[in-house]
């Protein structure tokens, strides 16, 4: 086996032991499960639509995960830098790109994780009426794949800084741009002083814009390419910083 | 060999390390000794690869550290500076991990972890977790971590720090009976350390090398043999020094 993924692999397993070893996870947990079937009843009005469909649940993952995957990867590499534990990493002979892989990989499946727990109610759904299973699937795939956009921006921002709370401070601005720059009242405001092809660009570059097809039970190669390249972006993000603190940068 | 080839390092402007060259062959064990702020632990970074220089090599048994750095990590074993450790993990599940990053099989770890708990006489606390540890436990099982892949080059940071007399004689009893045919770098502030231990000193103040010779040559420049009075005298320039050279202590 190469370097890679005897490090990818013990380092994964290593985060995913730790996740489940830390109460913190499981708040994350508890708080995104319950967090989002109040949000789908009370606001999204899921009972009062009158019909089997899970669309008041899902329009709300964007907004859930701009808060709670800046928190899940606040301290990923932040914690290692300040602990010192880093320098063990590196000191391996294993490659960056293994490195960040496997911390992305281990919370990506935590996130995972939780949204699983969420299938509950989409059977209950399904007992008051037709539910359509596979526009349900790709909704469920569409929020892995934005929990993974927005985890690949928290590694990012976690791997720039030693402090927990600036790297949780910055990935919550940073998702949070990403995602409201698709709301029609940014667009308009932004339309106020930035040419109207940008504006246009930066919506259509929105989270909420990829993730809309998703909800709707659409797989759109467009939304796909969309997450991916977040993502890679991100992780490449990450492997920069974590290569510049090789360079003896803090 | 290892061999260190104008290692140069610059932190804001300044120069951490200066053209930094030696070499160490096999069975060596060199005491890396300065003043604080000297330029030691940037020198040992250089060469565990976990910090890249701005000029200068490294060449591990064959390897370059930077052009084949995977390959030259394997062969090295390293304490970083305040022994680092994974406080969520037991050293059991330590040394497992860092094995199983290396590659290490499954089969062959439990008796690297045995044979490293023994030799650095943590067998009963391989089950407790690390963050419930002194530090002397604690600064063993980094040790523990650095030496349980049996490296052939061992690169350690000040090892005895945080140990009381009993662990610091076995420390050094276990590095002396490591070095046959081993090449062993120690940074230290302990001259006794240097004394009982090293076949070699090497002494670096403000980035560059002052002094390299047998710690009994080294000594021997002082009328007395007194080693603590030749160190003040070969680093007082360096600002953290001691004021008089009765202060200086080892």
């Amino acid at each position: 086996m190469t370097a890679f993924w005897t490090g990818f692999r013990a380092l994964y397993w290593r985060e995913l032991r730790q996740d489940a070893g830390n109460p913190l996870a499981y708040i994350f947990g508890a708080s995104f499960v319950s967090a989002s079937a109040l949000l789908a009843f009370q606001v999204g009005g899921l009972f009062e639509a009158g019909r089997a469909e899970l669309v008041a649940f899902f329009q709300f993952h964007p907004w859930l995960f701009v808060v709670l995957m800046p928190a899940l990867s606040m301290r990923a590499w932040s914690d290692e830098a300040r602990t010192g534990t880093l320098e063990t990493l590196l000191a391996l002979p294993v490659p960056t790109s293994a490195l960040v892989l496997a911390k992305f990989m281990a919370a990506w499946t935590l996130a995972c994780l939780m949204l699983a727990f969420t299938t509950p109610l989409w059977f209950g759904v399904s007992l008051l009426g037709p539910v359509d299973h596979g526009a349900t699937v790709t909704a469920y795939l569409g929020s892995c794949l934005l929990a993974g956009a927005y985890l690949a921006i928290g590694m990012a921002a976690s791997a720039a800084s030693r402090s927990q709370v600036l790297s949780f401070v910055l990935a919550l601005s940073l998702s949070f741009l990403a995602t409201a720059a698709g709301l029609p009242l940014v667009s308009s405001t932004l339309a106020g002083f930035l040419p109207l092809p940008l504006t246009e660009a930066l919506a259509a570059l929105s989270m909420l814009d990829a993730f809309a097809g998703f909800e709707r039970g659409v797989i759109e190669a467009r939304a796909l390419s969309y997450f991916l390249a977040v993502m890679a972006l991100g992780l490449a993000l990450t492997g920069l910083w974590v290569d510049h603190k090789r360079g003896g940068q803090a | 060999m290892l061999k260190l080839d104008g290692l140069t390092k610059t932190y804001a402007g300044q120069r951490g390390v200066n053209s930094v060259s030696f070499e160490v062959a096999p069975g060596e064990v060199v005491g890396f000794v300065g003043p604080n702020g000297a330029g030691k632990t940037t020198t040992l970074r250089m060469i565990a690869g976990t910090l890249e220089p701005d000029l200068g090599r490294v060449h591990l048994l064959g390897h370059d550290m930077w052009s084949n750095r995977k390959a030259a990590q394997a062969l090295l074993g390293y304490l970083p500076e305040h022994a680092p450790l994974y406080e969520d993990m037991t050293p059991r599940t330590y040394l497992d991990f860092l094995l199983a990053a290396r590659g290490l099989g499954r089969t062959q770890r439990p008796a690297l972890v045995s044979q490293a708990a023994t030799r650095t006489q943590i067998e009963d606390v391989l089950d407790r977790r690390i963050e419930s540890l002194s530090k002397g436990y604690r600064r063993r099982v980094a040790l523990a971590g650095a030496l349980a892949h049996d490296p052939p080059v061992l690169v350690l940071d000040e090892p005895s720090d945080g140990l009381d007399p009993n662990q610091k004689r076995v420390t050094r009893a276990l590095i002396r009976d490591l070095s046959p045919g081993r090449i062993i770098v120690i940074s230290t502030h302990q001259l006794d350390e240097v004394i009982s231990l090293c076949s070699r000193l090497i002494l670096i103040a403000e980035g560059q090398i002052r002094a390299d010779q047998s710690p009994a040559d080294f000594a021997a420049q002082d009328p007395k043999g007194r080693i603590e009075d030749v160190f003040y005298r070969l680093t007082v320039a360096s600002s953290d020094g001691p004021d008089q050279p009765g202060e200086a202590h080892a």
